[in-house]
């Protein structure tokens, strides 16, 4: 029996329809994917631009260059943005989009649950920007502490826009996490044991695991902050019985884990990229994979050391200062395998993603030492909301999550593009980048020791506070150009890059077994895997029960069916063939009739709110109505 | 999750479970998290004050919640039954699942109108904004238990759920066996803090 695959069909079973309603029902995880990262990219852009303003209304004392009022704005939409609407979804795109090539997947195992979560990403987006035309823009800083987030301090509609729009990004993140948890755990191809599985998927998954217990917390809270602004509830009234402490638990119940969760990914990509850059596997492979595991579960015993100054009382301070030392150990681990990859490496090569990895390195470890530094009580009492602060989580989550991204970007693109970067513009942007950011944030270790607060509109003159800021503006500067030129680049590449192969780093895992960009179907012929880096190795080959049935026919299905393989969560042994569905307008639908709800709410029209609702249970049901026989082999006749 | 890809096409090797089982149990996992979060908040608002309720109110009448709780539970044990005789063809399967439907109905009337329905003062005190809250969060969880119910008697109905084949059913009592027990948990909190600790 041939195993030959018919490409052309595959091509055209796995091709999304024409027209706009195929635009918008594509569910295929590769367009959701680079969907994911475009529309991040640009929250990043347009984040970045905020805090260059920011930058210049501080660069010397007393300028004008915007209200306080306007500046609350920039400092609460640039952090929203920044740690909402870029790096999660950032990460989560990287991994829908290259998760499926690594593990040998056609597809997500649930194409229109992942559609729903990007369009309910950019209804997210779109509803908090939308505040930007209302003249409401959120004001009350990123974490949104309460009673300054109340009615009583904030009477417009600036934080209900944020409430209901970070909410809908966070639904958005849960149902990614759900994707990748399937996906990691039922779609591999066969052979790729849990123990064979690439170290990104490891990160995704411990990851996903992490935002299914951290993220459905902050839609509590901002669900009781929303229900206290709109019915005037007493959840967080001192007055009443209620305690705005509340708030903070919460929030940081989220919070704390949420900086693990950009940052385990991020680690992810690293491990994907040293190894090719280094022409050698991860040192310490499994002590690495169980840091991650260990950071997952210790990020949630981290919570309270954001709330040093509340009046905590002391064995609590011992307790969260103890485990925030702790979380460095299995941190350290992994910064340790990283530096032993590029020390006992064959003939590193200084490529633009390997720069970006020295350079979360250098700043991650920096990062790291000023943490060690608050997580001491006494320090952390005297540093509290001072601009030291802000620089050691600027170098945590630049150096933890922007550079590590950059690196995955300069990664992959040829995979995803088919077209090669310019080698140049990386390593020119990196230097801009890296020496832009340390120019911008380490001076503000010195502010902070100086006493400047954060959020901070402008300062008087003669504090020592001006020199320090002029450094800093100026290298923001750097940072934004050298954002800039990876942009640059990327457009370029796009454009008129030199044309990639399907493997141009000699990498080990099976993304870089398939074209460039990938085809439709990713994987005509399910790849058997028989190692952890099976493109170095024995590398993937072809199924030892080839002329079985089931595996003919994936590479011949009848026209329009999209046929994937289940397996087994440890082994993956091939448990059954599924159909899929690769185009739908539902998610699409339910994203519409949940916006009309939100916005319903926002502006007090319950009666619209309620034909939302409906319109939410009616899009639910007709996306879950079964079709009564899904396989058309049956009904042609092929099977019974 | 779609329950379409629940449906395999061809079996390789025996046993294993759905993809839908997968996101049924990977949803139930979040909403659980939500939940467990609201009950997080009523126990430390609780903690926070010398008297619960406030003075001159009297405690919560528990009776209309138990009521709730017995009926979904019954709701989830028929939907399981209901499944496991599905997977077999047996005739008594769909029934079941109609009465347990009707069950999730009752079990939604009995928990609102005890809290969503009530004209309880949610704005005097953050004890009565709790008992609100717990009250419409169980609420959201048995209308939806009660739709999922509503939704597979449809389908069985239309003959479109095949037995041995398509496990919607057992999708569905996984998620109303879920409610349940989160209804219950929201019941040993509200006891917690009402009865006991009061």
């Amino acid at each position: 029996v041939s195993v030959a695959p018919d490409l052309e069909t595959l091509d055209r079973t796995w091709d999304r329809r024409p027209g706009i309603a195929g635009w918008i029902g594509q569910c295929n995880h590769k367009t959701v994917g680079l969907r994911f990262i475009v529309t991040s990219l640009v929250m990043f852009v347009l984040a970045g631009v905020l805090a260059l303003v920011m930058r210049a209304q501080l660069t010397v004392p007393d300028a004008g260059v915007v209200t306080p009022e306007v500046y609350n704005q920039l400092f609460t939409m640039h952090g929203t943005l920044m740690m909402f609407m870029f790096v999660v979804p950032m990460l989560e795109g990287l991994a829908i989009y290259f998760l499926p090539l690594q593990l040998g997947a056609r597809d997500m195992p649930m194409p229109r649950l992942n559609a729903f979560g990007y369009w309910a990403y950019l209804g997210g987006v779109l509803l908090l920007l939308s505040s930007f035309f209302f003249g409401t823009v959120p004001d009350g800083g990123w974490y949104a502490y309460v009673p300054l987030t109340t009615t009583d301090f904030s009477p417009g509609l600036n934080l209900d826009f944020w409430l209901l729009g970070v909410t809908f990004v966070e639904v958005s993140a849960i149902v990614a996490a759900i994707e990748i948890i399937a996906l990691v755990l039922r779609s591999r191809a066969p052979g790729m044991t849990i123990a064979r599985m690439p170290i990104f998927a490891w990160a995704n998954l411990v990851t996903s695991g992490m935002i299914l217990a951290a993220f459905p917390p902050l839609v509590a809270a901002s669900l009781l902050l929303e229900i206290e602004r709109k019915l005037g509830t007493a959840f967080f009234d001192a007055a009443r019985g209620g305690d705005p402490l509340l708030w903070q638990h919460l929030f940081w119940w989220f919070g704390h884990p949420e900086v693990y969760i950009q940052l385990l990914p991020a680690l992810g990509i690293l491990a994907t990229v040293l190894p090719v850059a280094t022409r050698r596997p991860l040192p310490a492979r499994w002590l690495v994979v169980a840091s991650f595991i260990a950071i997952g579960i210790v990020s949630f015993a981290l919570w309270v050391h954001h709330m040093f100054t509340t009046g905590i009382p002391d064995l609590v301070l011992q307790f969260f200062s103890s485990a925030s030392f702790m979380i460095t150990v299995p941190t350290a681990v992994i910064v340790f395998a990283f530096i032993a990859a590029i020390w006992t490496g064959r003939g590193v090569r200084w490529d633009p993603p390997t720069l970006f990895a020295v350079g979360f390195l250098v700043v991650f470890v920096l990062g790291g030492i000023s943490g060690v530094m608050i997580a001491v009580v006494g320090f952390n009492w005297q540093s509290h909301d001072t601009y030291f602060i802000v620089a050691h989580f600027h170098y945590v989550l630049v150096g933890g999550s922007v550079f590590p991204i950059f690196a995955g970007l300069y990664h992959w693109f040829p995979k995803l593009s088919g077209r090669h970067v310019s080698r140049r513009s990386g390593q020119v942007a990196f230097w801009l980048m890296f020496v832009g950011f340390n120019t911008t944030f380490m001076p503000q270790h010195v502010l902070g020791f100086l006493g400047m607060p954060r959020r901070v509109w402008t300062y008087e003159d003669g504090l020592g506070w001006t020199i320090w800021n002029v450094v800093s503006t100026a290298g923001s500067g750097l940072l934004g150009l050298g954002v800039l030129v990876s942009l640059v680049a990327f457009v370029q590449a796009l454009r008129s890059g030199p044309v990639a192969g399907a493997d141009p780093w000699g990498a080990p895992t099976l993304e870089w077994s398939v074209p460039s960009p990938p085809p439709n179907e990713n994987f005509a012929l399910i790849p058997i895997v028989g190692a952890s880096e099976p493109r170095w190795s024995q590398g993937s080959r072809p199924h030892p029960a080839e002329a079985t049935d089931w595996y003919t026919e994936l590479g011949r299905p009848p026209e329009g069916q999209r046929e994937a393989v289940l397996s087994t969560v440890a082994h993956a042994e091939p448990q059954a063939v599924v159909v899929i569905p690769g185009h739908s307008l539902w998610p699409f639908w339910l994203t519409v009739a949940c916006l009309v709800v939100l916005v319903a709410v926002l502006f007090d029209v319950w009666l619209l709110a309620a034909i939302g609702l409906l319109g939410v249970i009616g899009t639910i049901a007709g996306w879950l109505w079964p079709v009564a026989e899904p396989d058309l082999r049956v009904a042609a006749g092929d099977r019974p | 999750m779609t329950l379409a890809t629940s449906r395999i096409a061809r079996p390789i090797a025996p046993g294993g479970t759905s993809i839908g089982w997968w996101g049924a149990v990977l949803g139930l996992i979040a909403v659980g998290h939500l939940v467990a979060a609201a009950w997080v908040a009523a126990i430390y608002l609780r903690s926070r004050v010398a008297t619960w309720p406030p003075t001159a109110t009297s405690p919560p009448d528990l009776g209309l919640n138990v009521g709730a709780v017995a009926a979904i539970g019954l709701a989830a044990g028929l939907a399981v039954v209901a499944a496991r005789g599905l997977a077999r063809a047996k005739p008594f399967a769909v029934p079941l699942v109609a009465l347990a439907a009707v069950l999730g109905f009752v079990a939604t009337g009995l928990r609102a109108w005890g809290t969503v329905l009530s004209d309880h003062p949610i704005v005097a005190d953050a004890y009565w904004s709790v008992r609100w809250f717990l009250g419409a969060l169980d609420t959201v969880l048995l209308v939806t238990a009660t739709l999922v119910l509503g939704g597979v008697l449809l389908h069985s109905l239309r003959k479109v759920i095949v037995p041995g084949r398509s496990d919607e059913l057992g999708v569905a009592a996984l998620w109303v066996a879920g409610s349940a027990v989160f209804v219950t948990g929201t019941l040993i909190v509200q006891l917690a803090i009402s009865v006991w600790w009061g």
